[in-house]
């Protein structure tokens, strides 16, 4: 019967992979989404969940974010909790949790929503009126309401630290903004991001991805300086020297319209620049007054790629 | 030594811009007026009367305001005559609003604009307004004109809410238009339910949102009272024109230029790409009425 036999051990085989594979990642992203869900009681001083949503993929998140899923996704959005919280004679508060996969996700996110940052909650926080938004460990966390009350205020704020307390674990930035130079760094203007999509969040570059970011590259935005006299640093680690090679060749074919000798220079409108690759990291430069900020700044990205790679 | 490096012209198909472009609108070609060497004509017009944000609106300002930018863009010095040249009595009219609930098109502004369409001899049972129901409505199936209104606020995929990505709703799918952040939505006027029936486009400026911030993209903070409609038959240069005084604004907000995260492309693509219409600022004849105060434009 070894026909049989084999039949049998190429169902199973098909089994495994077609039902059995769905449902444990199932099961896996159902209990993080119960341990989500754990986070947020269904009371909460004297204030209790009117509405609840799991956002369990992408398809649902496009349902409940009139217009920002994409922002998400783009980030490596897993899944998401969100709860309405009422009480008598307040507004509501609606507090959103989103699982980013990484903490360097959680960040991303983040960086790229916050305007200013101090860190009052988790690892970073902002509050704007009457909305709170802070991370910690691979969560982004939304708490926010239409209207601010004493009493709203103080939900919010309590909420905060109710999440944070049954999120124990800190996770790591991403390793990308250890090659930032301190001096002159605006701390609420560094930006990580993974799509080609945020390629322009300081400076305009360019529409497409002249860059070829992807989600393997890492790459981080950072402005030196003061809003009169900016400088706007990104750096991008492509990881392989191939991609980097091809990168460069395309910034250089598509940004500036001649070759370049050297790797600080001036541009079209007196500005100066520098694009430089060291290592597996492209660093770009722009919006430079002049050749000695822009080499300064320069010299102490590459030595800080250097020191990082030893 | 160093070399003064010139910078390649990023648009990359401006060259190709909208002269001689397709023309989709229903709108005669002399009021359109993208004929070569011609400017596209945008009404701004603001009315100091425009309360705060979250107050309610006095209908008869807002007729008031719509009647004469309709009066300036038609060039027609009657209201009913003006609007004989956008809508005819026979016509089955959408007014394709906007239901975003921190900030819609105002319930006034649909029902002046309404008002005129059945002041120019329209039944009242054919004409409809709806956003997001625009496909299953039985009026907007039948439609033979559009009118795009709806309010601009930035966006966290697209840039700005436009008049162009309002008509989204009429995608059977929208998310298949959001590749690029969404720089291909020009092609939405493509679609069968809405080629050739634009007519009129009113993109309101009452009380803007510059800035986004939270998965919501809403906070009151980020609101203005700007108290403006910026109206046109042309609705590139109609978004194009309020594209730039929120950019005007953030600036002026956050003290140095702070570029639209992500850059609104899908309306200089109109132009570019799609030859919607004019999204090149100097291509558009921008007549001003009204409240000038920090106009930002």
């Amino acid at each position: 019967m070894p026909q049989k036999n084999a039949i049998e051990k190429s169902t199973l085989k098909i089994l495994k992979y077609s039902v059995l594979l769905p449902i444990l990642f199932l099961s896996a992203m159902n209990s993080e989404i119960s341990a989500m869900n754990i986070i947020l009681p269904d009371t909460f001083q004297n204030w209790k969940v009117s509405e609840s949503v799991n956002l369990d993929d992408h398809d649902a998140l496009y349902e409940y974010i009139d217009g920002g899923a994409e922002q998400f996704i783009s980030y490596g959005y897993q899944h998401a909790v969100s709860k309405i919280y009422i009480k008598e004679g307040e507004p509501e508060v609606r507090v959103e949790i989103f699982d980013m996969g990484s903490s360097k996700n959680a960040y991303g996110i983040f960086s790229n929503i916050r305007y200013e940052e101090n860190d009052e909650f988790g690892q970073g926080s902002q509050y704007v009126t009457g909305a709170l938004f802070f991370w910690k460990s691979n969560y982004y966390i939304s708490i926010s309401t239409i209207e601010e009350t004493m009493s709203s205020i103080k939900f919010i704020r309590e909420m905060a630290k109710n999440i944070l307390a049954q999120v124990p674990e800190k996770g790591p930035k991403p390793e990308i903004l250890d090659i930032l130079p301190e001096e002159g760094l605006d701390q609420n203007g560094i930006l990580y991001f993974h799509h080609y999509i945020w390629l322009n969040s300081y400076f305009f570059i360019s529409n497409d991805n002249i860059l070829l970011i992807n989600d393997d590259t890492d790459a981080v935005y950072a402005k030196y300086g003061t809003p009169e006299n900016r400088l706007f640093l990104l750096v991008i680690d492509y990881k392989n020297e191939a991609l980097l090679d091809k990168a460069y060749r395309s910034f250089v074919k598509h940004y500036l319209t001649v070759d370049i000798t050297e790797n600080i220079f001036q541009v079209e409108d007196n500005k100066w620049m520098a694009l430089k690759s060291e290592n597996n990291f492209l660093v770009l430069i722009f919006n430079g007054t002049n050749r000695e900020e822009v080499e300064n700044l320069l010299l102490k990205t590459t030595g800080n790629i250097q020191n990082n790679r030893k | 030594m160093t070399h003064m490096i010139t910078r390649r012209k990023l648009i990359k198909d401006t060259a190709r811009a909208a002269i001689g472009g397709t023309l989709l609108m229903n709108v005669p070609f002399s009021a359109w007026g993208s004929s070569p060497g011609k400017k596209t004509k945008v009404v701004l017009i603001r009315d100091e009367r425009i309360p705060d944000y979250g107050n309610s609106f006095d209908q008869t300002v807002i007729q008031e305001m719509l009647d004469k930018a309709v009066i300036e863009l038609t060039g027609y010095s009657d209201i009913g005559q003006a609007w004989k040249q956008i809508i005819k009595p026979g016509d089955i009219v959408g007014i394709k609003s906007n239901e975003w609930r921190y900030l819609g098109t105002p319930p006034e502004l649909e029902n002046a604009i309404k008002q005129r369409v059945m002041d120019t001899g329209v039944a009242e049972e054919n004409i409809a307004v709806a956003d997001r129901g625009v496909r299953n409505n039985p009026v907007f199936q039948k439609a033979t004109a559009l009118i795009n209104t709806r309010p601009m606020r930035t966006h966290a995929w697209s840039g700005v809410g436009s008049l162009i990505k309002n008509m989204i709703m009429f995608s059977q799918k929208p998310s298949s238009y959001h590749d690029d952040s969404c720089a291909d939505l020009a092609t939405l006027y493509e679609l069968p339910m809405v080629k050739g029936k634009s007519c009129l486009n009113i993109l309101v400026m009452f009380t803007p949102l510059f800035h986004g911030v939270g998965p919501h993209h809403f906070n009151k903070e980020y609101v203005w009272s700007y108290k403006g409609l910026v109206v046109g038959f042309d609705p590139v240069a109609a978004d194009s024109v309020g594209l730039q005084i929120i950019q005007a604004k953030r600036k002026k907000f956050f003290g140095e230029d702070k570029p639209l995260n992500p850059h609104a492309k899908h309306i200089e693509y109109a132009e570019t790409r799609h030859h919607l219409g004019m999204a090149d600022p100097a291509k558009i004849e921008l007549v001003r009425l009204g409240y000038s105060e920090n106009i930002l434009i």
